[in-house]
Order: structure tokens, then sequence, then C-alpha cells
């Protein structure tokens, strides 16, 4: 599975309902939710219950990405693009 | 709000066996709204446009699963009225063990939070919802029963968290409100102290047992489009 591409096409849905100027930048360096970034708490729920929802259109299976290991973690995987990537990479391999 | 509520919709609603939860259920398939019911026993709600999970919600593979159908079948939820409570029986708190303590925290807390995350995840993406969260008039201030000490801190701490994702979900349309009835004759208040229940009821304006349509007409209300500017409130009724 193409990981990135779903992001991409994630992040695409959600910069539907963003203004200019407010649009997510499709890269695997573009920072989602720290300093700096263009989403807010309820953009970030928002982009990961579209990528949780294409990853079950997927795989047939509902994979919880904000799960405990996630938020426990010392270094958030929701940083950036490709900290995300990875993440789910490792969830989807289990 | 990018979707009128005024319309059919789609309601989640748990513990709907009985009582309170199953009148719900009923009066809002009787309205032609979809609704989707739970409860850890069977229902006898025939009713096409309901359909019934016979789940233990505080097992959150549950709650995934009840998720999943509203995904695939309806896309999104309009409309979630957590209900479902244990209220086991009063004991000193002296006399309290651990399991009684995790299990009605389980129920009454832990479900209506993993349900409430769910539902703010499809709720977020259609910029509008209504969460009504059924509480208990226990919360109010000199309403507390003697035995009460799993029951009622359950239900406290419900109204906080409700306070807390209403200001979080606001801006996307969604409200989130406690309904908190007096007593209602139900199996829950048949299953509570009578002594301590009619001595909470005396210090209401209404000392009576509640009515059923109380608690449908305060949600009928809430979830009113018109209503969006109404959220994180605690709404006592009997005259709490």
């Amino acid at each position: 599975m193409d990981v990135l591409k779903l992001i991409y096409d994630s992040i695409d849905e959600i910069n539907e309902d963003l203004e200019e100027g407010e649009k997510v930048e499709k890269g695997e360096d573009t920072v989602i939710y720290a300093d700096g970034s263009s989403l807010d708490s309820l953009g970030l729920v928002n982009l990961i219950t579209i990528i949780e929802q294409k990853l079950e259109e997927e795989t047939g299976e509902y994979i919880t990405i904000a799960d405990e290991r996630a938020l426990s973690m010392e270094s958030s995987p929701f940083q950036t693009v490709k900290t995300l990537k990875d993440y789910i990479e490792i969830l989807i391999n289990e | 709000m990018s979707k009128s509520l005024d319309h059919s919709k789609v309601f989640l609603i748990t513990g709907t066996s009985r009582g309170v939860g199953k009148y719900l259920a009923e009066y809002y398939t009787g309205l032609g709204h979809h609704v989707i019911g739970c409860s850890r026993g069977e229902s006898d709600i025939e009713a096409g446009n309901y359909k019934h999970y016979k789940v233990d919600i505080s097992d959150e593979k549950n709650i995934r699963l009840i998720f999943s159908h509203i995904r695939k079948e309806h896309k999104t939820v309009d409309v979630v009225i957590n209900n479902a409570v244990r209220n086991p029986a009063n004991i000193s708190s002296a006399l309290l063990n651990y399991k009684s303590i995790e299990e009605t925290f389980r129920v009454n807390l832990f479900s209506t939070m993993i349900i409430c995350r769910e539902a703010v995840k499809l709720m977020v993406r259609a910029k509008s919802g209504r969460i009504i969260n059924i509480g208990s008039m226990v919360t109010k201030s000199n309403h507390e029963e003697f035995g009460g000490s799993l029951y009622t801190p359950s239900k406290a701490a419900l109204n906080s968290y409700s306070r807390v994702l209403a200001k979080e979900v606001y801006r996307s349309g969604i409200t989130v409100n406690v309904v908190a009835p007096s007593a209602l004759e139900t199996d829950l208040a048949e299953k509570s102290d009578q002594n301590e229940l009619m001595k909470a009821l005396s210090r209401n304006a209404i000392k009576e047992f509640g009515k059923m349509e109380d608690v449908s007409n305060m949600i009928d209300f809430l979830i009113k489009e018109d209503s969006s500017a109404l959220t994180g409130q605690i709404y006592y009724l009997g005259g709490v």
C-alpha cells in the first residue's frame, strides 16, 4: 500500500475546506501538528479520520491511528507527513 | 451549519433495551429517523428504521463495530444519546471493591468518552452534530444519596467531560449537553434506595416522578438546528 499517496489524498480532501493560505502542503517535511502547522486540533482530528477511513477501505480493517502508543511516544507521530507515514506503516505491518 | 438537523437524521442511542433508552429509540424511529441502538440485552423494537446491537459497550471493540456500521451504512451520525448506565446497589463507601468501581466507570463514563471520540470524528467531517449525555439529578448539590458513591461521581465526571468536549468541538458545529432528569419510573429508579430517592425528590420543585416525554422534549429542543449556540450545559429536569 502506498501510504504516502493515501496521506496526500487525505490532505487534498481537507484542503477543500480550507482557505488559501491555510491549505496544507503536500510534502514529506510538511508540519502537520506542531509549532508552525496550519492545522489546529480539530483539523488534525479531521485529517486522521479521513486517513483511518481510507485505510479501512483499503485493508477492510479499522485501524486507530491515535492509539495509546502514539499518544505516549516521546516524539509525536503527528508532527510531519513523514513521521505520520512511518507510524502508519508500523501499524499496518503489525 | 452545512447540514440541516431538522430533517431525517441518524441517531445512535445506547441502552435501548428498556427504560429511557427504549422510549427514545421508539420515539425517534416513530418520527422517521434512523436509529442505531445497543444494549447488553435483546431489543423488542421492531421498526424497520431501527438497528440493534446486542453488545457490551464497556468493551471498546464493540463500539468500533457499531461505528464501522455507521460509516458504511450512513456515512455519519447526526445525534448521539449516551444513555446506557450502570447503577449498582447503594453501598457504604467503606465497603466498595475495585471491580465495582471499575465496572461502573467503564459503562457510565469510559464508554461515553469512546463513543464521543468516534462520533466527533464523523461529526467534524460533517461540520454538524449533537451529543446528548444523560446525566442525573444526583450531581446537583445537596442531591447526593447515601450510598451513591459509585453512581454519583461517575455522573459528575460525565458532566465535567461534557463541558470540556463542548469547548473543544463547538467550532465544528457540534454541541454537547447533559440532560439530567430527576427520577423517572424506570427499572433504574426501582433499584434505587426508595427512601433516599423520595428524599431527593422532596427537594425538587416537582416532587413527583418525571415523565419520559420531559426527556424527549428537552432533547428535541437541543437537537434543533436553531439550538446551535446551546452547548456545554447541564439541563436539570423536574425542578431540581
